[in-house]
């Protein structure tokens, strides 16, 4: 009877025994795949670039009045090709947040939309004057400048308020992460 | 060279679009390129570099055109690369999406 009550003990202790190792595994098993989780969350919700593709903006934007000022002037090393491929890009920052998840997530940052439509607006109704320019021709560059050259506080306010939109976004996304 | 397709949504654009080009693996292969990364620069300086290994797993296109249009410089174009992401689930991350170079205007092959 002593013996058989002994042997139970040791049965009922391996068995605790192996419970524990059992729960120990699983605990390890949920944490290595909460890490994954959380890893493989990092590398794909955090979503395109917004604060840098809203600063290409003004700096696209400063780089065609730095070439329309060279034009202007009738500096050689400066074209008509060239001329009209940097106000191409110019468009081309415009349209990239027209739409898609970029597009969708300006809609959240109180005035760029407007900012920028009104960025559009005004390539929009330079764009004759643009395409007519001939090399040399400092008046008439200058003119086109100054409409330009008045978009680039309005742009870089625009930029200044999606910066701070997007840093609440993460913050927001790492609570999210934080909690269990 | 041979124009293939690729028909994805994108995290620029709305929908779901009809890619069309060459692979960059038929252009890489045509030049007799000789290594393991491409540095790929945009007209707005804009460079990432791309292992070659992605165009042997994945049918990675240099776009021309996007539903029938040819991609001009104000929409992406007029080289867009483009990755089969609604396709394969592993290239929908940040670190791929930045290799979707558009506005191409150089390759580099290291």
């Amino acid at each position: 009877m002593a013996a058989r009550s002994l042997s139970l003990r040791i049965s009922l202790k391996y068995a605790l025994v192996l419970a524990a190792i059992a729960g120990l595994v699983v605990s390890i098993g949920f944490a290595s795949w909460r890490i994954m989780e959380v890893e493989r969350q990092g590398g794909s919700d955090l979503g395109e670039n917004l604060v840098w593709a809203m600063s290409q903006n003004e700096i696209e934007l400063l780089r065609f009045l730095d070439v329309l000022g060279r034009y202007g002037s009738g500096e050689p090393s400066v074209g008509r090709d060239r001329l009209l491929e940097r106000f191409d890009v110019l468009w081309s920052r415009f349209a990239v947040l027209a739409e898609g998840e970029l597009g969708d997530r300006l809609g959240n940052v109180a005035g760029a939309r407007g900012a920028l439509d009104e960025a559009r607006l005004t390539l929009a109704s330079l764009e004759q004057q643009v395409l007519a320019l001939e090399p040399g021709d400092r008046a008439a560059a200058a003119a086109v400048a100054e409409r330009l050259r008045a978009l680039v506080p309005e742009l870089r306010d625009a930029s200044v308020r999606t910066a701070q939109s997007e840093l609440e976004r993460m913050m927001g996304r790492a609570e999210e992460r934080a909690t269990p | 060279m041979p124009q293939h397709r690729i028909t994805t949504s994108t995290p620029w654009t709305d929908g779901v679009s009809v890619f069309e080009g060459p692979l960059l693996c038929d252009l890489l292969e045509q030049v007799g390129a000789d290594g393991t990364v491409l540095q790929a620069r945009a007209l707005n300086d804009y460079v990432v570099e791309i292992p070659i290994s992605d165009c042997e797993r994945y049918p990675v296109i240099l776009a021309l055109t996007r539903d029938g249009e040819r991609l001009s410089r104000r929409d992406m174009g007029p080289i867009w690369i483009v990755y089969p992401r609604d396709d394969f689930p592993e290239l929908q991350l940040e670190t791929v999406n930045a290799r979707w170079v558009w506005q191409l205007t150089e390759i580099e092959v290291r």
